[in-house]
């Protein structure tokens, strides 16, 4: 028999004598100090932010979650210490001496340690209680103070006293133990992470469980499962402990029971955990599944739904869908089977057409009707589809890779889940991905790899919520007194959102735009800062509208509604490289996650207060109703109407984040911006042919495509380079393919700013835009397609478009751009000073491109930021052939930044700096760009050049590192794919590496190598083939500018101050005073140079002067130097006369 | 209450034999167990507590296998480990209150009276409160007593119970232990120190290197040194010579040489006189003689 009073006297004294340690005091202390800081810092302080507070259950979740860090380390010690104690000293042999059991001995010792940390944790909480009833914008969620504890403190202690325990058993070393166990915590927390779907986090401290105030745990099944594991091996653990302590047990049966029992709960968390894993692993098959599916179906032709009437009745999590589609053939051919898909969660009760019951196979998403006689050519039909499920989200976004998919969202430590869609007996939200009805055709798939424009259809809808609930849609809304709501929107769409939930609805109308917000109850938290407010909202929310479509778009609201939709906080749509459309918005409908968790433009306390703070400082000189005005317009303008760019890195408006989840960059674009009300959610150019092409017009509706007349000083390659790159190498197609989405949407940017820039040089931009304006007005709310578009542009512009695009297909060759060096001349005319810059340009690519040339001239505000005058200059040059361009000017350009665009150069962007003019009179100061009959050639007659790119140049790499650096090296290589880098002062790869900076020599290519000193066994070699015997100057190139940085010399006391190269104030020469060994030889015999890097010219330093037969010549340069590094670039041999 | 261990062997796993063939009956009383360091006593003891598993033989208490019947052992057994310390953070009565828990004294009341009456019988109720790591050494060893004698045991074995204590707690440990060795309890005790034995225990028996070399009262031990203990004045040289040979108890200085004892046939060339022997004598006796010539 257990003895339930020998368990519960050992672990009365256990907890007595844990309490009593220092060590647990200070800890315990320790944790309630730093948790008082970050309930104060994250939650309390006056300029706390909003997010983490605004899911009240996020109060009890950090904090359970921190203190579960912590004493899951603090455990293992004290653990191991008991045990140790237990061995060496006779204390124990007292209580090893007592009628006992080791279960019960061991089970009270756990237990004493349990309740002590419990203690803890309830400490904790009441604390945050505390903090939370104090937050009067922030209700306490009782729920969330019970399930925390339960689901991430009990499992873990359980999980790692057990582990603890058992390892201090089997190792008998409390300092062995003690490593390894600090070890597994180590890699859990910084390498497990959330790997195998978080199944190995046993702390949680990765896992998804937020708990929204609309639905609880996004995934209760999986926590459970998840922590149940956790739970299970620890008592499994336990019984192990058990079984194997170093004491005679009481009894001998008792032995085998605790080897059964330790079995049974290792067997049981393991099967848990498979379970897990299989569920997942379940959800990943299933989308490759899916995938296949569309695969074998994406080329079959489709009707087109003209309409859909769909009647929805919700029974808890399943609904009912009856969709009564309207199909039109619009194909040459009849079609027998129509394809159709529709979410894998729901089964297809029956179809019916107007001569009753029609055939059809539901396979997963793939549904197939085979209609009698089938749908001729140009023929209509009518179909009902009765069908019923629950939504599986399994299907959505299957073009999204995994990475993405699993990448953490986090509100400071709590992880949010991220569902594409929500199916909650008390809250569904459905949008086109999860193909809650039927759609025709089938979505992503390997074969197209086509970003789908979708169908715009007319939709009818009748809802039947749940009991308490409300439905919402686009369109005008009747109730029909008897629950069910019937919504009729006004245009045909191409998406059609539902969602029902718990709301109360707050609406005006402004400009004759219904604005609703659809929230839960007592979860408007923002109605409070405006007081002063209701009688100018109507005002400020029509300028904000009315400047971002006249100022930002100049595209207008289509919609007669505009609903904000409040969502759980785990619903999360997707963004897309190739769209910067997210499903956060929907027609008449934009998302808002729970009381704003998330979005800083709603952190009305936070910003009321700086906006308070900086009124004082102005003395008060802002009345309540100005602040307010502000704060109003801050958040619409920054949230909705913002216009902050997508490429260039991370998603960033006006110099704030909007979407502050701390880790990862989920979305590169900011999601609620109302721009897809203006344009994907009312037009879609589609095209099999070009499916970019839609993403390129949205960019440039959105942000236009400015020609950035920047340069990179850094070297290496930009994003954009490297699209070029890629685009050199493959299709656009090809790119699509390829799961970097970063590539996919610079790829789309660079392919995109090349063509509407060609475009606008071809047809003027003004008429480029007034063309596409009016043509997506005329045809807003209806499918175009591309040939369509292009027909209408032929027949507006007598220019064809498919050609631009055509050289997106791969194996097209990019233009390459030779610029020859600018001459500068001063002259006069009747006004005054007049300055001309001539240049030849030469396309030595395969196709026609675009270079852009930008100048500068010191404006009103001098040279500082801003205060440059930018003149521009876009020309297209057709492969293989050169233009002589004269440019006229009546101030004096400064630099000249050239810019490629999409090109084979690198880099893509250069500049050169005009420094003095010379004066003389020009006879003809018009601008011209003629087509000339000679390249730019960039060498002067007679001499020799070899550049690092040439074929005359080769090199040895030597590599003297460890197996494991190489290893590492090698590493850093392949994540790379595209291999020009830029020069890093402190670290050079020890092989010869290829680095690009547009200070380095080089026609179309501007780079060099770079190796780590060493040796000498590392060698670079330039070789010609001599014409003329003779004496030859010998020069090498020193790409100074792109040698600068910190100081790099190992072992070198000098270098500091200004450097050879440098510029005043700026980074210095990082190689001065290195001494390069070059070799120079000929038949003739060779000859060793020593060349010091004191003060090397910027670009050609002379070596000497050698005689060279009729024969090869060579130069060569080792890595045999003083310095940290060597940089080959060029060698040029002059003649001497 | 008999307590009967018969071919008693105990081989670690290095292959240390650390008990050999042993043959014992104890009953009723105050048991001694003597012997060297590493004769075997510790071991024959935690074999007692059931703290140890014998590898072969049998031990029976009241004719129950120890092996098989290790609860109620464990419930008829008070054990003071040797080297006894406690845990650092309790105070001295819940420390008593823990092991009277576990010795099954589950009424409140009577286990607090107990303690009282505990504390009061070790000279302790005054440190009740007083952590028990901060008691002196003395007092930590009746503290130990306590905890073994709490649960009123009917066989209590304590393990070299005065190693470190003054003359004065010494006699007060043996007077403690002797009020109990009148009950129907068996005491055990084992100690390499003599004087433990010879005051307090009606019955003892020798252990050295794992063997049993001695079991009967402490007075036929003793009676088997008489005619073997000899007294004499000394000069140095002699002495020098004498210690050699004999094994000398004692050594005192007197005017220009030695007053010493010594155990041992009669030497020829010394005016040695016989002295009445003790328990101490009698050890020594047996140290070096017979367990030499067993050896031999």
């Amino acid at each position: 028999m257990i003895n339930l009073n020998n368990i519960w006297t050992v672990a009365v004294y256990e907890r007595k004598t844990l309490f009593r340690s220092w060590f647990f005091r200070i800890f315990s202390i320790l944790t309630l100090l730093i948790l008082f800081s970050m309930n104060m810092g994250v939650f309390a302080e006056p300029g706390a932010r909003w997010t983490p507070r605004a899911i009240p259950a996020n109060i009890p979740y950090l904090n359970v979650l921190f203190v579960n860090v912590a004493q899951a380390v603090i455990a293992v010690f004290l653990a191991s210490d008991f045990l140790r104690r237990d061995k060496k000293l006779d204390t124990t042999e007292v209580i090893y001496a007592r009628p006992i059991s080791n279960g019960e001995y061991v089970t009270g010792k756990t237990l004493g340690i349990m309740i002590l940390f419990t203690g803890l944790v309830v400490a904790i909480l009441l604390m945050a209680l505390v903090f939370n009833l104090i937050l009067k914008d922030t209700p306490v969620e009782w729920m969330a103070y019970l399930l925390y504890p339960l689901l991430i403190s009990i499992p873990t202690l359980t999980f790692i006293l057990g582990l603890s325990f058992f390892l201090m058993i089997l190792l008998r070393s409390q300092a062995v133990t003690f490593i390894v166990l600090l070890g597994y915590i180590g890699l859990t927390l910084f390498y497990f992470k959330d790997k195998l779907n978080g199944l190995l986090d046993y702390m949680g401290f990765y896992y998804p469980m937020v708990y929204s105030d609309l639905i609880g745990f996004a995934d209760q099944n999986s926590i459970l499962l998840q922590r149940g594991v956790y739970f299970l091996l620890g008592i499994a653990c336990i019984f192990a402990t058990i079984r194997f302590l170093s004491r005679l047990p009481q009894t001998g049966r008792w032995n085998m029971v605790n080897l059964f029992a330790f079995l049974l709960f290792a067997a049981a968390g393991g099967s848990l955990g498979y379970m897990f894993h299989n569920q997942h692993r379940t959800h990943d098959q299933d989308r490759r599944e899916f995938v296949q599916i569309n695969n074998a179906w994406a080329h079959f032709p489709l009707a087109d739904v003209l309409s859909n009437d769909l009647a929805v009745e919700q029974k808890g999590r399943r609904i009912l869908v009856t969709s009564t589609v309207m199909l039109a053939n619009r194909n040459e051919e009849q079609l027998d089977t129509l394809v159709f898909s529709l979410n894998p969660g729901f089964r297809v009760d029956s179809i019916t057409g107007r001569q009753g019951a029609v055939e059809f196979e539901k396979h997963r998403q793939l549904l197939l009707v085979q209609p009698e006689g089938g749908l001729a050519p140009g023929g209509r039909m009518v179909l009902t589809l009765y069908s019923r499920g629950i939504p599986d989200p399994d299907i959505a976004y299957l073009d999204v890779p995994e990475k993405k998919r699993s990448s953490l969202k986090r509100i400071i430590l709590a992880t949010v889940d991220k569902l594409p869609g929500i199916m909650d007996p008390e809250y569904i939200l459905l949008t086109r991905e999860m193909l809650w009805y039927p759609l025709a055709g089938v979505g992503f798939n390997k074969v197209t790899y086509q970003p789908a424009v979708q169908d715009f259809s007319r939709f009818t809808l009748s809802v039947t919520p749940g009991r308490g609930l409300i439905p919402v849609a686009p369109g005008q809304v009747e109730e029909d007194g008897e629950g069910t709501y019937r919504f009729r929107p006004e245009q045909p769409l191409s998406a059609l959102p539902l969602v029902i939930g718990p709301f109360v609805k707050m609406s005006r109308t402004v400009d004759e735009v219904e604005y609703h917000i659809y929230l839960k109850e007592k979860h408007d938290f923002f109605s409070g800062f405006f007081p002063n407010l209701s009688d100018t909202l109507d005002v400020l929310l029509k300028e904000a509208k009315d400047d971002y479509e006249y100022d930002e778009l100049d595209l207008y609201y289509p919609f007669r509604r505009m609903n904000l939709v409040e969502t759980p906080v785990q619903f999360h749509p997707y963004e897309r490289p190739y769209s910067q459309y997210v499903e956060m918005v929907q027609p008449e409908m934009i998302f808002m996650p729970e009381r704003g968790a998330g979005l800083s433009t709603l952190d009305f306390n936070r910003l009321k207060r700086g906006e308070a703070r900086r009124n004082r400082e102005r003395n008060n000189s802002r009345s309540e109703e100005e602040m307010e005005t502000d704060l109003f317009r801050h958040f619409i303008t920054n949230t909705f109407f913002d216009t902050g760019t997508r490429v260039g890195g991370g998603f960033r408006s006006r110099g704030e984040d909007l979407i502050n989840y701390s880790v990862g960059n989920l979305y590169s674009t900011n999601p609620y911006s109302a721009f897809p009300l203006y344009y994907n959610l009312v037009a879609g150019i589609r095209s099999d042919e070009y499916p970019a092409f839609n993403a390129m017009i949205e960019t440039y509706l959105k942000e236009g495509y400015e020609i950035s007349p920047r340069e990179s000083f850094r070297g290496g390659i930009s994003d954009s380079e490297r699209a070029n790159l890629a685009l050199r190498d493959e299709g656009l197609l090809e790119i699509f393919a390829r799961k970097n989405q970063d590539l996919i949407a610079n790829a789309i940017y660079q392919s995109g700013s090349f063509i509407i820039n060609a475009l606008h040089n071809r047809v003027g931009r003004s008429e480029f835009d007034s063309f596409l304006y009016y043509y997506l007005e005329d045809h807003a709310f209806t499918d175009i397609t591309f040939s369509q578009f292009e027909n209408d542009f032929r027949d507006a512009f007598d220019v064809e478009i498919s050609p631009y695009m055509d050289f997106l297909t791969s194996g097209t060759e990019l233009p390459e751009f030779l610029v020859s060096a600018p001459e500068y001349i001063q002259t006069r005319d009747e006004y005054g000073d007049v300055y001309v810059v001539r240049m030849k340009i030469s396309n030595t690519g395969g196709s026609s491109g675009l270079i852009d040339l930008t100048f500068r001239m010191p404006g009103q505000g001098g040279f500082g930021p801003g205060g440059m005058d930018t003149e521009q200059r876009l020309y297209e040059i057709g492969a293989g052939r050169t233009k002589d361009a004269q440019l006229v000017f009546y101030s004096a350009p400064r630099v000249l930044t050239v810019n490629t665009l999409l090109s084979g150069n690198i880099p893509s962007s250069f500049s050169i700096f005009l420094r003095s003019a010379t004066e003389k009179s020009v006879a003809n100061l018009e601008e011209y760009a003629r087509d000339a009959e000679t390249a730019v050639n960039m060498y002067t007659e007679g001499e020799i050049v070899v550049d690092n790119e040439d074929r005359g140049f080769s090199f040895v790499s030597v590599s003297n590192e460890s197996k494991v650096k190489k290893f590492i090296d090698s590493r850093k290589e392949e994540n790379d794919r595209i291999n020009y880098h830029t020069m890093n002062p402190w670290w050079t790869p020890a092989t010869w590496t290829p680095v690009a900076h547009s200070a380095m020599f080089g026609q179309t290519i501007r780079s060099a190598l770079v190796v780590r000193s060493g040796d000498g066994s590392n060698t670079a070699r330039w070789h010609t083939m001599m014409e003329q015997a003779g004496f030859y100057e010998v020069h090498v190139y020193i790409p100074v500018s792109a040698m600068l940085g910190g100081s790099s010399g190992r072992g070198r006391g000098e270098g500091r101050g200004m450097g050879g190269g440098g510029r005043p104030g700026g980074p210095e020469f990082a190689d001065r005073g290195t001494v390069y060994h070059y070799t120079v030889a000929s038949n003739e015999g060779t000859e060793e140079v020593e060349f010091a890097l004191d003060r090397p010219e910027d670009g050609w330093n002379l070596l000497g002067t050698f005689h060279f037969p009729a024969d090869t010549a060579e130069v060569t340069l080792t890595n045999n130097t003083n310095g940290s590094r060597v940089v080959a670039d060029a060698v040029k041999w002059v003649p001497k006369e | 209450m008999e307590i009967r261990i018969s071919n008693l062997e105990k081989t670690y796993p290095g292959g240390f034999k650390a008990l050999n063939n042993i043959n014992l009956t104890i009953g009723n009383g105050m048991f001694g167990l003597l012997g060297p360091n590493g004769a075997g006593k510790s071991t024959l003891m935690r074999i007692l507590v059931t703290l140890m598993q014998h590898t072969s033989g049998e031990v029976t208490i009241d004719g129950m296998d120890i092996n098989t019947h290790r609860r109620e052992v464990r419930r008829m057994v008070g054990y003071l480990p040797q080297d006894f310390r406690f845990f650092t953070r309790l105070r001295s009565w819940e420390f008593l209150d823990y092991t009277a828990r576990l010795g099954g004294m589950n009424n409140k009341k009577e286990r607090h009276a107990r303690i009282d009456e505990m504390l009061t019988s070790v000279g302790l109720y005054e440190f009740r409160n007083r952590m028990a790591n901060k008691l002196s050494g003395g007092m930590k060893r009746r503290l130990g007593i306590a905890q073994a004698l709490i649960a009123s045991p009917r066989i209590i074995i304590v393990d070299e119970p005065t190693t470190g204590l003054d003359p004065e707690e010494r006699i007060r440990f043996r007077n403690l232990l002797s009020d109990l060795g009148r009950s129907d309890t068996i005491i055990i005790l084992s100690t390499h120190i003599v004087g433990d034995i010879s005051s307090t225990c009606n019955q003892m028996a020798l252990l050295n290197e794992g063997e049993l070399v001695y079991r009967g009262t402490p007075d036929e031990l003793v009676e088997r040194t008489r005619g073997c203990v000899w007294s004499a004045e000394v000069t140095q040289e002699q002495y020098d010579q004498l210690k050699d040979v004999y094994p000398v108890i004692s050594t005192i200085p007197s005017g220009a040489g030695w007053e010493i004892q010594f155990v041992g046939e009669k030497p020829a060339h010394i005016d040695a006189r016989e002295v009445p022997p003790n328990l101490e004598h009698a050890y020594v006796h047996y140290m070096e003689n017979n367990f030499k010539h067993w050896d031999l």
